[in-house]
């Protein structure tokens, strides 16, 4: 009986962010077990620097693999974030903010927000019983607690940071913990007779071969797509942005602790608050907007002086069909993309080094590692897809052709029938995997002005008059511990320096 | 709140009286247009088993399962009966070793001779569920729906009556109309191991509540109720068939043991009531075994990992 090939040589091409958390997590997790990892790049094409803004579960990456926060948050230029500030998305002149925590606390297995419900006339905003949008809607923050019973243990933080800076602070991690870097651009994808990926010929001449490919070249998808022709799943019909232009500019106003998406003509526009500048983009649809208005649009709404010249990003919303394909996984962009709305990108790139390690395939062939991975990986986009398609859909808005195509837009059939069941009685369809969870639909509902007609039945068992007083006091108590908070920007200079000290890279 | 009007329950025992008491606690103010019709077919012998998430169930509608306990008979246990050699706890711990799962350490221990079992490995955790003999667990679920108002009817097709919760298999005719519902374990096509019964049945009644309409049924809660049920149907059939009472097929059952079987890992599926360690327990007593681990076991050798199993004896003898 032949043995299986064991897989030994990691060869990742791309040196992004995907390609670098790829290496660093990999390093860090599986490095000195006889793994032998090289990444491929080229100075010579640039790179993306998806999402300056994240998600909580950056700072599990970073923890898990040693990397230290205040460190990575002054290379990065890294501010907190509790949550994105919405504003005119439901209609004109609405504003809410999805956080990173909860709303209030459930009784008895009933969701918050179906007490809210019923007690809505003297409860008032459902906003006020969220500590992280009390505290970002303020500029305070401080680390949550341990103590699971404090109010202040009921949210967690993400960062917004300079993504084009984390690469790099991830390359020296890496490297020094043993992954080879090869400077150089493939022009050659050699494949073996049973379709998997052998080597790759560097414009240079040099040939490097490997055992398990991954796919960190962006868009392109270069060893994915050009090479083994998986195929992508298009989901533009539902999520029609498919350019970007962004600029950075400087200051001004308070350092804010969330990240703020307006909805303009033809999409949308991103604020978000580095140490050092503002990053600005303008997400739109080119079947509503040319790149010249989109890029005017965007530089007369600039809060301060530009700092660079504005950049195109052109981008098609969905996903690969099999994300692992072969002997090869795609991580980042060149698995897919849902556009930079509810910052997901990084999270899916983390994701997918998650589930890789989970399922590393000890010897070629892993037929079943590689179903597991992709149905996995699978879930992880659909479920952010319909959160997505909500934040369009759930509007009044009709005054640019762009809104009025989005508020008719025919949905996806999972996704109509979680809206008909919110509107109904609040009920939000959970799920025990994938990533957004009960607080961030409520968030978006009633953000975006759906109220449910009704609630759960099960909150009729409550007492009336006390929980109507228990709700005064939980309002009153999560203010407190908001103002108890120091400001965002004073926590940030008494806790991470400004000037980081970084080795240059060699 | 406004509530649908009169709701017909068709079914027997156990099945029929606690959705009675369910919907008489949560759905209507008006508990007297909640009707049994009591089919009161002759009842299977074994126990039912409620898993102890069901306890906020219980308490809620009034029933305190220790008043079941038949003389020195305790009913109350800490772990469910897979088979006739096999009681699964309900709670364990399986400590990692930086972040590495226990079940992946014990497989790496097993390629250099390790030879217990992997529950000798388990922290116990304290919590009890309850094996309940039907007939008096039925007994004191009719007594409390009576006492909350519900009312009984003789014959189902005298009344007229909104909503049809239907926990019987005999009731066909009625399928295929928009105004019934089925909830329990007779109405599946299949049979169900015994000691998951319950459990269906009460995610079925939790569904039902949820997607109570405020005023009546219309296609979106009852394709959300159905949904909810096929959701939970994978992981209790593939369940049983693990522990030999199913023979019907779950798409995902081959692959839930080959992943098992390669990666030594416990796939993630929706609305799955088991903790990792009942489905590890259960694909072990059927013969399944891990044959891979994870890599990052490699970073320790023969004695870190000897060591570390024989610290997990020691702490569940302390625990004992």
């Amino acid at each position: 009986m032949t043995q299986a090939k064991e897989t030994q040589r990691i060869v990742i091409v791309g040196g992004g962010t995907a390609g670098w958390m790829t290496a660093a997590g990999l390093a860090s997790l599986l490095g000195d077990t006889g793994l032998d990892i090289t990444l491929v790049e080229s100075e010579a094409i640039g790179i993306v620097g998806v999402g300056e803004a994240t998600l909580p579960h950056l700072k599990f990456f970073n923890d898990t693999i040693g990397v230290d926060e205040r460190t990575f948050m002054a290379a990065t230029h890294a501010t907190i974030k509790l949550g994105i500030e919405f504003a005119d998305w439901g209609k004109k002149g609405d504003s809410y903010i999805h956080p990173f925590g909860d709303y209030g606390i459930p009784n008895d297995g009933v969701g918050f927000h179906q007490i809210w419900r019923k007690f809505k006339d003297q409860a008032g905003r459902i906003c006020d019983y969220s500590l992280p949008v009390v505290a970002a809607e303020q500029g305070r923050f401080e680390p949550p607690s341990m103590t699971t019973s404090s109010v202040k243990s009921t949210y967690r933080y993400a960062y917004q940071f300079d993504a084009t800076a984390y690469a790099p602070f991830l390359r020296r991690h890496a490297e020094t913990r043993g992954v080879k870097r090869i400077e150089g651009r493939v022009v050659e994808v050699s494949q073996a007779q049973d379709g998997n990926i052998q080597s790759l010929r560097l414009e240079d001449g040099r040939v490097i071969a490997g055992d398990l490919f991954i796919d960190c070249t962006g868009f392109i998808g270069l060893l994915i797509e050009k090479t083994l022709k998986t195929g992508y799943d298009e989901w533009t019909e539902w999520l029609p942005c498919d350019r970007a232009v962004a600029v950075p500019c400087e200051h001004a106003g308070p350092l804010l602790p969330h990240t703020r998406a307006t909805a303009r003509e033809a999409g949308w526009q991103w604020r978000i608050p580095l140490r050092h500048r503002t990053g600005n983009g303008y997400v739109y649809a080119s079947a509503f907007e040319t790149d010249q208005n989109a890029e005017d649009r965007l530089m007369n709404s600039l809060e301060g002086q530009a700092l660079a010249d504005p950049k195109q990003l052109r981008f098609v919303t969905g996903k690969r069909r099999m994300l692992w394909s072969r002997n090869c996984v795609s991580i980042g962009l060149s698995g897919g993309f849902l556009e930079p709305l509810e910052s997901t990108s990084i999270y899916l790139i983390q994701q997918g080094i998650t589930y890789l390690i989970e399922m590393f395939p000890n010897t070629l062939g892993a037929d079943t590692q590689r179903r597991e991975y992709n149905r996995l990986m699978d879930m992880e986009f659909e479920r952010i897809r319909d959160f997505l398609i909500l934040h369009y859909c759930a509007t009044t808005r009709d005054d640019t052709p762009f809104w009025d195509a989005m508020r008719t837009l025919d949905l996806p059939d999972s996704l109509q029938t979680k809206i008909e069941l919110f509107k109904a009685r609040g009920r939000i369809q959970v799920y025990d995997h994938g990533l957004f969870l009960e607080p961030s639909w409520v968030a978006v509902y009633l953000g975006q002005g759906i109220l449910p007609h009704g609630y759960d039945p099960r909150v009729d068992q409550f007492p009336t008059e006390d929980t109507a007083r228990r709700l005064t006091g939980l309002k009153q108590h999560i203010r407190k511990a908001a103002e108890s908070m120091p400001s965002h920007a004073r926590w940030l200079e008494e806790n991470v320096p400004t000037t980081p000290e970084m080795e240059p890279i060699s | 709140m406004t509530v649908t009007g009169k709701v017909g329950i068709i079914g027997n025992g156990v099945e029929a009286w606690l959705s009675a008491c369910v919907l008489a606690r949560f759905i209507s103010n008006r508990p007297q247009d909640v009707i049994v019709f009591d089919e009161q077919k002759p009842d299977d012998a074994t126990p039912l088993t409620a898993r102890p998430d069901m306890s906020r169930l219980h308490a809620a509608v009034g029933l305190e399962p220790e008043t079941l306990l038949s003389d020195g008979q305790p009913v109350s246990h800490a772990a469910w009966e897979a088979t006739s050699g096999l009681r699964i706890p309900y709670g364990a711990r399986l400590i990692a070793l930086n972040d590495i799962p226990l079940s992946q350490i014990w497989a790496r221990a097993r390629t250099f001779g390790e030879n217990r079992p992997l529950n000798d490995f388990l922290q116990p955790v304290q919590t009890h569920g309850y094996e309940l003999p039907r007939q008096a667990y039925a007994a004191a679920l009719e007594s409390i729906a009576h006492r909350a108002g519900v009312s009984t009817g003789e014959s189902a097709g005298d009344v007229d009556v909104d909503v049809w919760i239907v926990a019987s298999s005999g009731e066909d005719e009625l399928f295929g109309r928009s105004n019934v519902l089925s909830v329990g374990w007779s109405s599946l096509p299949h049979s169900l191991h015994p000691a998951l019964q319950l459990h269906l049945l009460h995610k079925h009644l939790m569904a039902l509540i949820k997607v109570w309409p405020c005023e009546s049924f219309s296609g979106v809660e009852i394709s959300e109720f159905e949904r909810q049920k096929a959701e939970l149907m994978p992981c209790l059939i593939d369940m049983s068939k693990l522990l030999g009472n199913d023979t019907s097929y779950s798409d995902i059952y081959q692959h839930r043991i080959d992943v098992w079987s390669v990666t030594g890992r416990i796939i993630r599926v929706e609305k799955d009531p088991f903790q990792p360690h009942e489905w590890m327990l259960a694909l072990l007593s059927g013969d399944h075994e891990p044959e891979a681990f994870d890599r990052r076991v490699l970073h320790y050798d023969n004695e870190d990992i000897q060591a570390f199993l024989n610290e997990q004896v020691a702490k569940r003898a302390i625990h004992a």
